[in-house]
């Protein structure tokens, strides 16, 4: 990892992969630095494929003991109690991806996210978050932002057995593989507060009915002052109730957010583990194109959904109403 | 493979390969491929209830003592994580026969898929088959290649010929001579006698022991082989609409000029590789006898060689395997397909670039025995040609054994057009047909409506 090329041990240990995505690709990962915050199953998905993949550097942010509903997705943390006892969610997490691959730094970093500051964040070249409030998602995105090196934020939340990935490569640029060569292209994100402005009536009909459903928890929480996921089925007339303001507020057909997806992201607190093994890959796989320049990007959001097996994307940007 | 058990919560993991991940997860480093199936137990630590059970038996149906009725009819669904084709199959059968459902998976490089096979619910993996992946024809693998798949292509069609398929016809003809020569006589075809002239050529010549062996193994394939083809059809060439020969997407060649300057010509690996040197490439032997003739005189040849060589003499057939750094099959195949590549101005590629497309690559060269196409009645030329058309191919050149009969872009030739087959065969190709015989085979080189030049099978003509 020292100098520019790879060593041999590392050509010889991603070998298989070395021929999907190639040697410069490779280089590129061995350099980069990611954080992460929210030590639940779709991250550790997430951890366990960049890991994996070889990048530089991974640090982990979780001060939560370990639970119940954590060892319920979470395949990093090990089963044994008197292992567990005393440590957080993400110094357990970093031990066993420590095993993984050698080759990568993982540690821990305490404290509280939204306290950190810019030369905190300025160490990174990736930043995903996950269990997240509305407030918080905002405030994280922003200050990545703010910096003048660009960061790669994404955003990721799993419930029941659905998974919403947003992401915010700001303005990227990146080589677009035609059939007879590649061509210069430039994308530009918006930030996950002006994405949520845009205005429900301007998407289009066949809108995943999942992005509203979010929106609609996320507001609750956030109104209600419940931490990420302090959401049971005793919430749901009052979250129903908001579904019917905020559809009247954005003139929306109330079809678009179906009562049963609302009662099942209600009831769904808990992770399902092959979901979050598909939103962990999706993800990974987005991160690994963004720091090697590699193929083109999800551009902004993906939805998942086990029940119809579907996966969308969605471009909701208040950029392209301007255009 | 995956395989759930049926009421123990118990999963069998068969199998030597593990797809990438699950290699890593839970091999720990672990420097051989079979330790990684007993990491797998490794796993069930994470949930405790889960029982796992490695085997590495290969499922196929050698192995039908170890997975029995038994074993199958206490799954309750199995999972495919199969780096092949056949395994597959064999799976999906099995899956049918014991009516289990069946999740099959794949990747290849940053693509993937699944397919679920219900048991009464959905077809199974067999009923359909994808399209064979287009294969690039013969003629533009071995004289006019244009990209470097065809190089590749070419050099692992070479690699097999030499190393695997020669000497293992080799070991079977010096296994049971009588046999294996009464097959080829009855064969009596070209075919036939284009193995023995192989097999002849890889018992009697020198072993490529020197340096200089390997030069003049060079220059064999890089040089002289390429003057031969630039001299039969020079750069200036044209067909006979007038049109130049050497147009896209052919590539006019170069010869290679050996050089010890040049690290990429040093590339060519020596004790490890059975390579055989092709003293007489220059001169294109132009004489045709009767196959059935020469057959029996490359026989006696062999027979000579057998008797000169130590009892119990064998070859070693050496089969391909990219992913061994040490045995140097990709340097040889690489190495080989960027000569060539250098030959046709072609860019070359890296090794590591190289081992991603050979691995795709399924060589189906002159080893595999075709079907023939019949034409009988005696045709002419014309008759031939237009046969031809009728099928939609546009034939531009015509040969028996290596002499060539017509040639669109000679218009000399056009004065055959009338001529019938035969009397072309025995004039031109000076071939001897004894009056028992009453076909004998062409090879047409033909392209399509847009001018891509397709494989056609020998065409047997019959004259009486």
């Amino acid at each position: 990892m020292n100098g520019e090329e790879l060593t041999e041990q590392e050509t010889a240990l991603y070998d298989r992969q070395i021929r999907v995505w190639g040697a410069d690709a490779q280089r590129k990962l061995s350099k980069s630095h990611i954080l992460v915050y929210g030590m639940k199953g779709t991250i550790a998905e997430f951890c366990k494929n960049i890991v994996l993949a070889g990048v530089g550097s991974l640090t982990l942010v979780d001060d939560r003991d370990v639970s119940e509903e954590a060892l319920s997705a979470n395949f990093l943390i090990p089963p044994d109690e008197s292992v567990c006892r005393g440590k957080t969610l993400a110094e357990l997490c970093c031990d066993s991806l420590r095993e993984f691959n050698p080759m990568v730094r993982v540690s821990v970093e305490k404290g509280d996210l939204a306290s950190l500051g810019a030369e905190f964040f300025d160490k990174f070249d990736v930043v995903v978050i996950s269990c997240c409030s509305l407030a918080t998602k905002k405030l994280i995105n922003e200050k990545c932002r703010k910096l003048s090196k660009r960061v790669s934020f994404y955003t990721v939340d799993c419930r029941d057995c659905c998974g919403e990935i947003f992401v915010d490569l700001q303005k990227y640029n990146y080589a677009k593989k035609k059939t007879d060569g590649t061509t210069e292209c430039e994308l530009q994100y918006p930030s996950f507060q002006e994405a949520i402005s845009v205005p429900w009536k301007s998407l289009p009909p066949k809108a995943s009915k999942l992005y509203f459903a979010m929106r609609v928890i996320e507001r609750f929480e956030e109104a209600e002052k419940r931490k990420p996921r302090e959401i049971s089925i005793e919430d749901l007339p009052a979250v129903l109730k908001l579904k019917k303001e905020l559809c009247e507020e954005q003139s929306l057909n109330e079809s678009h957010i179906p009562d049963t997806l609302l009662e099942r992201l209600v009831m769904g607190a808990k992770e399902f583990p092959p979901v979050c093994a598909i939103i962990g890959g999706t993800l990974g796989q987005e991160v690994i194109k963004a720091i090697s320049s590699k193929g083109d990007p999800l551009k902004n959001f993906f939805f998942f959904d086990a029940t119809d097996g579907k996966g969308m994307i969605e471009d909701i940007s208040n950029l392209n109403l301007l255009s | 493979m995956l395989k759930k058990r049926k009421n123990e919560g118990s999963t069998t993991v068969l199998g030597v390969h593990l797809c990438s991940c699950i290699r890593r997860l839970t091999s720990r480093f672990a420097s051989s491929p079979f330790s990684r199936i007993e990491t797998a137990p490794a796993t069930a630590l994470r949930n405790p209830r889960l029982k796992i059970e490695a085997l590495q038996n290969h499922v196929n149906a050698e192995t039908e003592n170890v997975f029995d009725d038994t074993f199958w009819e206490n799954l309750t669904v199995v999972v495919n994580a199969l780096d092949n084709v056949n395994a597959r199959l064999y799976g999906d059968q099995r899956c049918l026969y014991f009516q289990k459902p069946l999740l099959e998976s794949g990747t290849l490089g940053a693509k993937c898929n699944t397919q679920m096979v219900i048991p009464h619910l959905t077809e199974n993996y067999s009923a359909s088959r994808d399209p064979p992946e287009k294969q690039a024809p013969m003629c533009t693998v071995h004289s006019f290649p244009h990209n470097i798949h065809h190089c590749l292509t070419w050099a692992r069609s070479e690699f097999e010929g030499l190393v695997e398929k020669t000497p293992a016809e080799v070991n079977a003809y010096l296994s049971n001579p009588v046999d294996y020569t009464n097959a080829m006589i009855k064969a009596g075809e070209a075919q036939s006698r284009d193995t023995l002239e192989r097999v002849l050529e890889c018992l009697e010549k020198e072993k490529c022991e020197t340096f200089q062996d390997c030069i003049t193994w060079f220059e064999d394939y890089f040089a002289d082989r390429v003057k031969q083809l630039i001299f039969t059809f020079p750069e200036e060439a044209s067909t006979s609409t007038g049109a130049p020969f050497w147009s896209a997407p052919k590539r006019f060649p170069h010869p290679l000029q050996f050089s010890t300057a040049d690290p990429s010509h040093l590339h060519f690996p020596r004790e490890d590789v059975k390579i055989e040197t092709d003293g007489k490439a220059i001169t294109l032997s132009t004489a045709s006898v009767d196959d059935a003739v020469v057959i029996n005189e490359l026989i006696r040849k062999l027979e000579q060689c057998r008797h000169k060589a130590p009892p119990g003499y064998r070859m070693n057939p050496i089969q391909f395997e990219k992913d061994d750094d040490t045995n140097y099959h990709m340097d040889l195949i690489a190495g080989l397909a960027n000569m060539r590549a250098r030959n046709y101005s072609i860019p070359e590629v890296d090794k590591l670039k190289a081992k991603f497309i050979a691995g795709r690559i399924i060589p189906d060269m002159s080893w595999t025995v075709w079907d023939r196409w019949i034409l009988k009645d005696n045709p002419t030329l014309r008759e031939l040609l237009r046969w031809l058309k009728n099928k939609g191919l546009d034939a531009y050149s015509i040969s028996h054994g290596s002499c060539l009969l017509y040639n669109s872009m000679f218009p000399r030739h056009k004065d055959r057009m009338d001529r019938k087959m035969v009397d072309l065969v025995r004039e031109v190709a000076k071939a001897e047909l004894p009056p028992y015989r009453h076909h004998f085979d062409v090879v047409a080189a033909c392209e399509d409506d847009e001018g891509n030049d397709v494989d056609i099978p020998p065409v047997s003509i019959y004259f009486s």
